[in-house]
């Protein structure tokens, strides 16, 4: 289990960041996979294939690494909704993890933001939670339909407020 | 031309030689169970055991596998070759 709920606590939702954001990652990796390629069909001399060979495998096996570093990084990104708090886990790397909550009681505004062509074709955005807690801002980046989400952490600090 | 093959020769020879080649190989073998030992830390602590991450570890090990023979094959082929 992610979060330890409380008795009547539930979780009414749990979302990573747009996959889009992962594929753009992926597409940068994928350019730099094909780099060495490029460079040696366009060599003027001609150097050892099995050498190149070997280059290229090495090459392909750190950008095998850094894949999974990089899904491992998007995966354990999660924003979770219950009827009680929003919880943002935040991985930022390897052994940097960022766990911040948020009593629905806390919130005071939400704000969403759709920033530039594909963000908004796609309809993926960051949300932005003004607390009345230490924290001052809460953000919660690249949602899908935020809009959509924004509705849902206002229901739920709704019937939040009429318990 | 003949610094070209000076340094040539002294790629070929000195940096590319059998023990080196195959020392890089141990080296990349032992960096690679470092950083799976500490992705699968990772993922069993706060991936929770979900399928997605034990397909993850599938194809995350199969991937590696088939890049490290393929480059196992490769080295010795390159000296074969010679």
């Amino acid at each position: 289990m992610i979060l330890t709920l409380d008795q009547d606590e539930k979780i009414i939702f749990q979302k990573r960041k747009y996959w889009f954001i992962l594929l753009a990652e992926v597409i940068m990796l994928s350019l730099l996979f094909i780099l060495p390629l490029l460079f040696y069909f366009s060599l003027p001399f001609q150097i050892n294939n099995n050498l190149f060979l070997i280059f290229f495998l090495i090459w392909s096996l750190f950008l095998w690494v850094i894949l999974f570093i990089i899904w491992t990084d998007y995966y354990l990104d999660l924003f979770i909704l219950t009827n009680k708090r929003v919880v943002d886990i935040e991985q930022k790397g390897l052994f940097n993890r960022e766990i911040s909550t948020l009593s629905l009681n806390c919130i005071q505004d939400i704000t969403i933001e759709t920033k530039g062509i594909i963000a908004t074709l796609l309809n993926f955005g960051n949300i932005y939670i003004q607390t009345a807690g230490e924290r001052e801002r809460f953000i919660i980046k690249g949602i899908f339909h935020p809009e959509k989400t924004k509705e849902d952490v206002r229901l739920a600090l709704e019937q939040y407020q009429k318990l | 031309m003949m610094q070209f093959l000076f340094q040539k020769n002294f790629i070929s020879d000195f940096i590319i030689n059998q023990t080196n080649l195959w020392f890089v190989f141990c080296l990349l073998v032992v960096i690679f169970i470092i950083i799976s030992i500490i992705l699968i830390y990772h993922w069993n602590k706060y991936g929770y055991q979900s399928k997605t991450i034990k397909l993850a570890t599938i194809i995350y090990f199969s991937g590696a596998v088939i890049i490290f023979s393929i480059l196992a094959f490769s080295i010795n082929n390159y000296f074969n070759s010679l």
